[in-house]
């Protein structure tokens, strides 16, 4: 089986590309999927926490199921934003939106 | 303890052999003429296609794909509850059915706002 | 697991909130056209609602019990910050028709989008555990993202709510990771695990980066410099009713669990954060109080006011013990009445202005004695001047201070809070001595007039008697936070 720190150092690669997406990118669905890819990173950490720290307990897994449910709902209410400012501006690009900064 | 696996061995052979059987079948009792141009089209009596592939989607497949999420992730709960509802007893089963209503609601007014309306 | 799984008694609030929310969402979808009675009557709706779950969560005082499997509990300190957030939702319903109608919003959908944001405080307010606080915050923040954006086909809100998505969802990424680690040291995901598994000894690296995690995930959310730049943006573009529970609500909810995590949780690992919070809590009055001196927008002034704000709770945060909590719970409580009463004066004069610029407050006196008189209470409660509520708050927070012996951040605070009479008097001079452009007298509803009452009452009575609330915030420190 794959030991744990395998497991927590892709979670922390991928949590910071995702950090460093979020930070940087100037599109506002690139900063959301790179939201997304932070939360896939902690969905990965509490999967193997819950693993290999609480086996019997299945708190990780109960804790993944809402996060995914969040980070849906999350991206549902962006995308449907990132439209109607897309149906005005006929753009995504975050440095277009008149005094929004990101 | 282990749950015994011998249908799922048979499950793909029988995928793989009806699947053969009817595309050879097939192949046995269709005519076979010569290929031409026309015959290698993509759709050989309809219109021929133009443009390319990679053109920018309408808006309104984001609005529906927003919907199925939705309605993707009410799935993600029932799984569990479906598989534990005998352990779980009435209780858990009302509260399930006041969840999926709590969804419709939310359904109701995407449909009302006509979300599922192709404009 | 102890104390019942499924204690339905104690959830009243959360229901009659969620049910109401619910029921409005669906008969609003059967009514055809927006029309000022059916505004007030969403609204009215909406504001029985907060009174009855305000009435059922005052009945639940001095019980101790706990729910979902010890993911929520019901105690004094959860009582207290319900009735807040119940006050504040019901005041936003009460001015909020007159604006609705005029900008063409669907009041049902406005009623029941506060009714589910102020479900999400109340059990933000009772979270006690990681999974029980990540939800309730992220419920805030979905009715928040759908009522800031919720005037159809403008441009600004829809704007400031991609803003206030984006930053918002990045800090509870961040925060959420914090949560993990935690978890995966802890084992557990309920917060009174954490003390029991670190004990009071030196706490592990990844811990303490936890922590800060955690605090940058629910800074964002109570205006923590550097984690404030989303507020002036985001109160200039949402409408106005958004904005005041916003700027209310959703703080007073993370207070209460900042204060359980802090206070409780993390008490043992004060080393780690208690100066990283003090050095932020007065950068956060700085920046607060120095960017509203030349804001020319009343709303943006506002947003400057609100980071300032918090920057005083937090100090009380940082100060810690009990007189510390108090005195957090009490400032939040003084700052969402007197700040609600100046948004719903803002409301109204906004309208008929077509603007929110201090200018056009001008003689707003002449206009509306009433309206200037309330905007006067609040602001001058809000600078902190006695014997209003404001003073007594100050008061507390920073005798808190000075007990937990923080005598250099507790006097810096005092020298930047009096920068605050400044601007807030600016406008009150706008108001009471400029020429007013027009001389129509303003009109507003009944909800707005008994908004307005509800605040100027309760900045005058807990200025002069703050007895029974700071009795009811000691009562509720003292009961222990889990």
């Amino acid at each position: 089986m794959v030991p744990l720190p395998y497991y927590f150092a892709l979670s922390l690669t991928l949590f910071s590309i995702g950090l460093f997406g979020a930070l940087t990118k100037r599109n506002a669905i690139t900063v959301l999927m790179s939201i997304e890819l932070m939360l896939n990173a902690v969905n990965i950490n509490l999967v193997a926490f819950s693993r290999f720290i609480t086996p019997q307990a299945l708190l990780g897994h109960l804790f993944v199921i809402f996060t995914i449910t969040v980070a849906a709902a999350e991206v549902a209410v962006g995308l449907a934003l990132v439209l109607t400012l897309n149906r005005h501006r006929d753009s995504v690009n975050l440095q277009d939106f008149t005094w929004l900064r990101g | 303890m282990q749950p015994d696996l011998t249908g799922l061995a048979v499950y793909p052979l029988v995928v793989v052999g009806f699947t053969a059987l009817a595309m050879g079948a097939a192949w046995l009792l269709r005519p076979k003429p010569r290929q031409t141009a026309l015959k290698r089209s993509t759709y050989e009596s309809g219109i021929p296609t133009t443009g390319e592939t990679w053109v920018r989607f309408r808006m309104s497949y984001y609005l529906y794909a927003l919907v199925f999420v939705v309605f993707d992730v009410e799935a993600a709960f029932l799984y569990p509850w479906a598989v534990a509802l005998h352990q779980l007893g009435t209780f858990a089963f009302v509260e399930a059915i006041l969840f999926i209503l709590i969804l419709l609601v939310g359904w109701g007014y995407a449909w009302k706002e006509g979300a599922l309306e192709w404009k | 697991m102890d104390g019942g799984a499924m204690n339905f008694a104690i959830l009243w609030p959360e229901i009659i909130t969620s049910g109401v929310g619910v029921l409005v969402l669906a008969v609003g979808l059967l009514a055809k056209g927006e029309t000022l009675q059916r505004s007030r009557a969403a609204a009215w709706v909406g504001v029985l609602a907060t009174v009855a779950a305000a009435l059922a969560a005052w009945n639940l005082q001095g019980r101790n019990l706990t729910a979902f499997f010890g993911g929520y509990r019901l105690d004094d300190l959860a009582v207290f910050f319900k009735i807040v957030v119940l006050l504040a939702a019901g005041m936003t319903l009460l001015f909020a028709p007159d604006f609705l109608v005029r900008h063409f919003v669907r009041p049902s959908d406005f009623t029941a989008l506060v009714l589910f944001g102020v479900t999400g405080m109340m059990l933000l307010a009772s979270a006690l555990d990681f999974i029980t606080l990540y939800i309730s915050l992220e419920l805030i923040s979905l009715s928040f993202y759908a009522l800031i954006a919720i005037q159809k086909g403008e441009v600004r809100p829809a704007e400031a709510g991609l803003k206030y998505l984006l930053l918002s969802s990045l800090a509870s990424a961040v925060m959420l990771y914090g949560m993990s680690l935690i978890y995966g040291l802890t084992g557990s995901t309920y917060l009174e695990a954490i003390p029991k598994a670190f004990g009071s000894g030196q706490w592990p690296l990844l811990a303490g980066v936890g922590v800060l995690f955690i605090l940058a995930g629910l800074g964002l959310k109570v205006y923590l410099v550097p984690f404030h730049m989303w507020a002036p943006d985001v109160y200039e573009g949402a409408p106005v009713p958004t904005v005041a529970f916003l700027a209310t609500g959703s703080s007073a909810a993370t207070l209460a669990v900042i204060l359980r995590l802090f206070e409780g949780s993390f008490a043992a690992a004060g080393g780690v954060w208690v100066p990283v919070l003090l050095v932020l809590a007065i950068v956060t009055m700085g920046v607060g109080n120095l960017m509203a001196l030349p804001q020319t927008n009343i709303k943006r002034l506002l947003a400057y006011s609100s980071i300032a704000h918090a920057g005083y709770i937090l100090l009380a945060v940082a100060a810690g013990g009990s007189s510390g909590a108090a005195a957090v719970m009490y400032y939040t409580l003084l700052y969402a009445v007197s700040t609600i009463a100046a948004f719903a004066v803002v409301s109204v004069y906004s309208q008929a202005a077509g603007s929110s610029d201090i200018q056009d407050l001008a003689g707003l006196a002449r206009r509306s004695p009433f309206l200037s008189f309330v905007m006067l209470a609040a602001f001058a409660s809000l600078a902190g001047v006695p014997p209003l509520a404001g003073f007594m708050a100050k008061f507390t927070v920073f005798a808190a201070a000075v007990e937990a012996g923080l005598l250099v951040p507790a006097g810096l605070g005092l020298v930047i809070s009096v920068i605050s009479i400044y601007y807030y008097f600016q406008v009150i001079r706008v108001m009471y001595v400029s020429e007013p452009r027009e001389s129509t007298p303003l009109t507003f509803g009944w909800g707005t007039r008994v908004a307005l009452l509800l605040g100027l009452a309760g900045i005058l009575l807990l200025g002069v008697f703050p007895g029974p609330a700071l009795h009811m915030a000691q009562t509720a420190v003292a009961a222990g936070l889990f």
